[in-house]
């Protein structure tokens, strides 16, 4: 069954936003949703997912072994899911060492592929995984990068290769998949027009008001507050906060001129491609 | 690896008579019938009359196949017997890796106890868990009561067990604790490569320094370790539907049950121990480490109190 829906974008490109959003559409609560109970309750690096499927011990299993593994639990999570389970993916688009994609392409009913301009990214970043903006920027130039490697004390997450920034959004362009690409810029400056081309993508009925909602109890704002409030289980735990600033041309006033140009070297093409230059 | 020489173990309170040498199990008693036995044999791809197929598993009532590529198949008969196939050039400490984890998992099912995914103590023959998913901190927490002086009884596989009154008891497990790197570390406990579970995983064994035997030890508490964003450390006392939820997420291996056909007495033995034992959550913040404070009330609340 093609049912399995793929919110997928490089870290810090606005998934969470999305996240909230969709739980706030589809949970049709009178308050904003708790972002700690937030849709989709899966999210693709998830341990307890290939613990689920498997009976196997997650946490004994090497780096390939975890990877390899992974399309087959998605396939099996397609087959248990009665509707359209929604999956988080930071990983690029590519295959195991056993030749499968990291997702199935069997089990695949849609991909939102979120992008955001990369500049941006670099601070937002930096902050969340406590390291430097000049080490941001190699990691994003880097198709060896992977996030959630050798962690420390929570083991609870695999690990995810994510490529260079450039490939990573070049992997899932070129997936072949039935896939709809929003621009995170788009979803900040065009909201009503951004999210409701994102809801009639998927097939969804909602009516307009009801978007404008979800949209509201998505606001970057609200999801801050409740992070103070509660605390956000996705949080980096070497990160002070996970809602940093949620803006749109950030970068331009944190990077140095030197640094800008960098980024601007090391992803021109796809930066080009994507409308960013 | 095997010579048809028996080895004699005891592990969750069961004799093992293993063809295959397992030094992480404690030394069983040779004059005594074996519970379980563990073979060599060669075996099928497939299990016959599977009802269920998984990832790598396979289930019918009454059997648990366990498939792992390049290392070995495993066969759980009854809860009685366990069959080995070992791939050509498999690494031992690969196939024991599987053996205490998935395979005793089933095994646990079949032989009708109730297995929690729980580290668990020992205090004046009283037995204390600790539940949580991966990574939430089990085996931190029993190898730090160990050093308090504290014996420990098991560090991820806690089979529990109603006796004739219906008392929840658990057994002493594996003579090993599995601990992370950077827990060894934070708990100042001395490892080497020659520990290591696997080649290519920073988890190392480091031994449960006593000795039990036998001995089946009533459940009182358990507590679910749970990570958190925030800085400050919470205990809440669990009730009612929340409680029964929260045990049953803990279970071992609970995608085996239906196909294993024992769905109606699984839920009989979560209701018994539900009436007999305090579930208290223990929300810990992730980045700063209260490890010492959060010991220190654990004993001074529940387990000397």
């Amino acid at each position: 069954m093609k049912n399995l829906i793929w919110l997928a974008s490089y870290p810090k490109s606005g998934n969470t936003w999305l996240r909230a959003f969709l739980s706030n559409l589809t949970y049709e609560t009178n308050e904003p949703v708790n972002i700690n109970k937030m849709t989709p309750k899966y999210r693709a690096n998830d341990k307890m997912l290939i613990e689920k499927f498997t009976n196997l011990e997650p946490s004994e299993l090497t780096e390939i072994e975890l990877f390899n593994l992974r399309p087959k639990v998605y396939a099996e999570l397609s087959k248990v899911s009665p509707n359209y389970p929604f999956i988080k993916i930071h990983d690029a688009y590519q295959k195991t060492v056993k030749g499968d994609f990291i997702i199935p392409t069997a089990q695949t009913h849609a991909v939102i592929y979120i992008v955001r301009n990369p500049i941006d990214i670099v601070g937002s970043l930096a902050h969340h995984q406590n390291i430097s903006y000049d080490e941001t920027i190699k990691f994003m130039a880097n198709d060896k990068a992977t996030i959630n490697q050798n962690s420390t004390y929570y083991h609870r997450l695999a690990p995810e290769l994510l490529l260079s920034w450039s490939n990573h959004v070049k992997s899932w362009m070129n997936s072949g998949l039935n896939l709809l690409l929003i621009k995170y810029e788009d979803m900040h400056h065009k909201p009503v027009k951004t999210f409701t081309k994102i809801v009639e993508f998927l097939g969804f009925d909602y009516s307009e008001n009801q978007i404008k909602r979800a949209i509201d109890f998505s606001d970057f704002k609200v999801l801050k507050n409740q992070e103070q409030q509660t605390g956000f289980i996705d949080k980096n735990m070497n990160s002070p906060n996970f809602f940093r600033k949620g803006q749109v041309n950030s970068g331009i006033k944190e990077l140095s001129q030197k640094q800008i140009e960098e980024v601007r070297r090391d992803h021109h093409i796809m930066m080009e491609q994507m409308g960013y230059l | 690896m095997t010579n048809h020489k028996r080895y004699y173990y005891q592990v969750f309170g069961w004799n093992i008579a293993s063809e295959i040498e397992l030094q992480e199990l404690w030394h069983g008693d040779e004059t005594k019938a074996a519970d379980i036995v563990i073979k060599e044999n060669s075996l099928p791809h497939n299990l016959e009359g599977a009802v269920k197929k998984g990832i790598g598993f396979q289930i019918k009532p009454g059997h648990y196949f366990l498939h792992i590529e390049d290392v070995a198949k495993y066969h759980v008969i009854e809860g009685k017997e366990i069959h080995i196939d070992q791939y050509s050039g498999a690494n031992l400490n690969e196939i024991k890796v599987y053996l205490y984890a998935s395979v005793f998992g089933g095994l646990c099912h079949l032989r009708n106890v109730l297995p929690m995914h729980a580290g668990a103590i020992m205090h004046q023959n009283n037995s204390y868990l600790f539940t949580g998913n991966t990574g939430a901190g089990k085996s931190t927490t029993v190898a730090k009561l160990q050093q308090k002086g504290y014996t420990v009884l098991t560090d991820d596989l806690a089979p529990i067990r109603f006796n004739s009154s219906g008392l929840a008891t658990i057994s002493q497990g594996i003579s090993r604790i599995k601990l992370w790197e950077d827990a060894l570390e934070r708990i100042n406990i001395p490892y080497s490569e020659e520990d290591q579970i696997r080649t290519e995983i920073k988890k190392y064994h480091t031994p449960i320094e006593k000795c039990l035997g036998g001995s089946n030890f009533p459940v009182r508490v358990i507590f679910v370790l749970e990570p958190y964003s925030k800085a400050e450390l919470t205990f809440r006392e669990l009730m009612g539907k929340e409680k029964a939820i929260t045990i049953a997420k803990h279970i071992y291996r609970t995608q085996l049950i239906g196909a294993l056909g024992l769905k109606e007495a699984h839920f009989e033995k979560v209701s018994h121990l539900l009436q007999q034992v305090r579930v208290i959550k223990i929300s810990q913040p992730r980045k700063v480490n209260k490890l010492d404070e959060f010991i220190e009330r654990i004993e001074e609340e529940y387990i000397k109190s």
